[in-house]
């Protein structure tokens, strides 16, 4: 929500819209793994070669990213670009 | 009430004797209560079981978030709290800030942020992590990224002193927990990656003064080795150990770090650790044993000498580290009696061992797809190595494939626990293999050392059964050398588990879930969300008549690294930072301790 205009009543349905149509292309435990290994790609180091490395993360990674973007698409959000946070001090 | 007095009584003993043994004696007493959780491990031995059973495998389905603390640091969240009385303590990964949590209120007390070098992240091989705090002597022990290793006040967070332990432009940090032991602070390094030469260091905890410090490989003087007195397998080492498996003056950048876990046995006073993978990871470019890296060390508490040791991957040719914790218990093994140590080995082998005299009593592999060896020779302790997967063999610039374990081990760092109800021990692996290539690199100070390249993939691959896991959650008998459960898990299981006398067993993993199994079965009993993948331990601890049950969740590699690490180039971050940026947008999540009890 925070990157759709922030906290606001108007910005629920967007979030739930994208959320449903996500629910309705992929089952709930293959999402959690998608998004495992989505986040976790970019561990540092050999320890992060688990989540880049094996075919079902490119596979899943992909997939979970496709669904997403339709989703997000289809709920009428703008899909979001590679911008530099106007906030860059989160650690 | 009687934890409070427990507490000040030691506190007091503290003031009238300082550089006495009270550190230890206060700690010990803490210990031996269960209400606290005052040390890494649980305790000394390292078995992570608590004699706690309010909540068991009958009513821990019940369970629920008690609450929560976030962190604000991002990066991954390993170890776990300490609760000494009414005080938690927890650390964050780097910048390795530090809050003390009244548990009446959930209040922070007091919080205390170092200042560190941020040049001291690049030179972290796998993340900025910490693994936690030790308290002893009314003090907090706190061992930064940046090798500071600083004494805080327990009751007020201001620091008492502050020593260097390493230098991170040469390559050196700190992941460890540091552990206290009589008037000792003991701590290792980090950096095998950036050709450290490893050690455990003892300092007095009253001004941080060094008391002594233990070499993994050198001269016999660094090393505090005595070729008549120190033995491998009961037969004395002999001298210069240290150097003679070496080519030239190569074990000066010879690895053999210590940043995983220490153990202590009070009755034989001896600390028990082991020691990383040799410098580079490409073995072709160093020939002989490389002694002693990967290796058990069993050192004298009050002087540091070796008593005795145990190579595991004599000529490390994977990057097998010996790091993982040794648990010590007092088992049946061949219908007798022993005081042992157990260790599950990144190079897949589960290790029981005599801890009195070093004598190997069992070592089987616990992970089936395990095949670098085939087996390790009871006699002279060294592995079977099947010459398909000896990356030497194969040599440099060429690939060598299929081989299981892969690089980050059967089992990581993350500690395994122990219950003397069941006789079991319940360790958190990896099933993962790999293809590996060495190749030939300089030694800059400060540089990554490497030396290697890899891919890692489900060991269902080589195995052929067609399993597509990452890990396995197993029950082991240390005794027999066998698995007495497994249960499959999608990922890699890289949190600490916990033992507790209510007959379950309790882990994370990196989905987020915290588990509940029974201790004899494996049966789920309940699982939770928690906010993001789980890589630290879990604790229990009482308050207030109530058991509670706690873990860090975050982890490394989340989707807003890049902005934490400050990066802002695309390519920076092994390139992951670009495709992530935007992911910042979605949240400013940080690390979370999650609390849980049963409702009233």
């Amino acid at each position: 929500m925070d990157s759709n205009g922030g906290q606001k009543y108007e910005n629920m349905y967007s979030c739930v819209c994208i959320i449903d149509k996500i629910a309705e292309n992929i089952a709930y435990e293959e999402f959690v793994e998608g998004e495992v290994f989505t986040q976790l790609r970019s561990t540092p180091g050999e320890k992060g070669g688990v989540f880049r490395d094996p075919e079902r993360a490119s596979v899943l990674v992909r997939k979970l990213t496709k669904i997403t973007e339709v989703a997000t698409k289809s709920c009428f959000v703008p899909l979001r670009t590679h911008t530099a946070n106007k906030e860059n001090e989160s650690g | 009430m009687t934890k409070r007095i427990i507490v000040m009584i030691g506190v007091a003993l503290a003031v009238i004797a300082p550089g006495t043994s009270s550190g230890n004696t206060e700690l010990m007493k803490l210990m031996d209560n269960p209400d606290n959780w005052a040390i890494w491990g649980g305790d000394y031995a390292g078995t992570r079981y608590s004699k706690l059973n309010e909540i068991n495998s009958k009513n821990v389905g019940d369970l629920q978030v008690a609450w929560t603390f976030s962190t604000g640091v991002l990066r991954g969240h390993e170890g776990g709290p300490l609760v000494v009385g009414d005080t938690m303590y927890i650390m964050t990964p780097f910048p390795n800030k530090v809050f003390a949590i009244d548990l009446n209120d959930q209040t922070i007390i007091w919080r205390y942020e170092p200042k560190q070098d941020p040049d001291t992240i690049p030179v972290m091989c796998c993340d900025t992590v910490a693994r936690g705090l030790a308290y002893a002597d009314g003090k907090i022990f706190l061992q930064q990224a940046d090798t500071h290793l600083v004494a805080l006040n327990a009751k007020t967070g201001k620091m008492i002193w502050r020593i260097k332990n390493g230098d991170p432009k040469k390559g050196s940090t700190n992941t460890n927990a540091p552990v206290v032991i009589k008037d000792k602070v003991l701590t290792g390094i980090s950096g095998g990656e950036f050709g450290v030469r490893g050690f455990l260091a003892a300092y007095n905890i009253s001004d941080g003064s060094l008391a002594w410090k233990g070499f993994s490989v050198g001269p016999d003087k660094d090393t505090l080795i005595d070729p008549i007195k120190t033995t491998h397998l009961g037969k004395p080492v002999g001298k210069s150990s240290g150097t003679n498996t070496w080519k030239g003056d190569q074990w000066k950048i010879g690895g053999g770090t210590t940043w995983g876990w220490y153990t202590y046995d009070p009755d034989l006073n001896l600390v028990y650790y082991g020691t990383g993978n040799p410098s580079t990871w490409n073995p072709v470019v160093r020939p002989g044993d490389n002694r002693w890296s990967m290796t058990i060390f069993a050192r004298d508490l009050d002087t540091g000498k070796a008593k005795w040791l145990y190579q595991m991957t004599p000529h490390d040719e994977w990057d097998y580290d010996g790091i993982n914790e040794m648990i010590l218990a007092d088992i049946k093994v061949k219908g007798k009696n022993r005081k042992v140590l157990v260790h599950f080995d990144r190079n897949g082998f589960g290790y029981t061992l005599d801890r009195v005299t070093g004598e190997l009593l069992v070592a089987e592999k616990f992970d089936p797809s395990v095949n670098w060896a085939t087996h390790v020779n009871m006699k002279t302790g060294r592995p079977a190595v099947v010459a398909k997967y000896s990356t030497h063999a194969t040599g440099q610039d060429t690939n060598t494939k299929n081989v299981c374990p892969a690089a980050l081990g059967s089992k990581d760092q993350q500690p395994a626990a122990f219950s003397p109800k069941t006789g079991l021990f319940y360790v958190p692996t990896n099933h993962l293999c790999m293809d590996y290539e060495p190749f030939e690199v300089e030694y800059v100070a400060g540089q990554p050392y490497v030396g290697a390249t890899l891919s890692m993939f489900p060991a269902g691959r080589v195995t052929g059964d067609g399993t597509t896991n990452l890990g396995n959650f197993i029950a082991w008998d240390a005794s027999a050398g066998k698995i007495v459960w497994s249960l499959p898990e999608r990922f890699s299981v890289w949190s600490g588990a916990l033992a507790t006398a209510g007959d379950i067993v309790f882990y994370g993993t990196l989905e987020g879930y915290l588990k509940a199994v029974d201790a004899k079965t494996g049966k789920e009993l309940y699982k939770f969300k928690t906010p993001s993948g789980i890589i630290g331990n879990v604790n229990t601890w009482k308050h207030d008549g109530k058991q509670y049950i706690g873990v860090l969740s975050g982890i490394g590699g989340w989707a807003g690294i890049g902005m934490a690490a400050g990066l802002t180039g695309d390519t920076d971050g092994l390139g992951a930072v670009g495709a992530y940026k935007a992911l910042d947008n979605y949240t400013q999540l940080g690390g979370v301790l999650t609390v849980f009890a049963l409702p009233d």
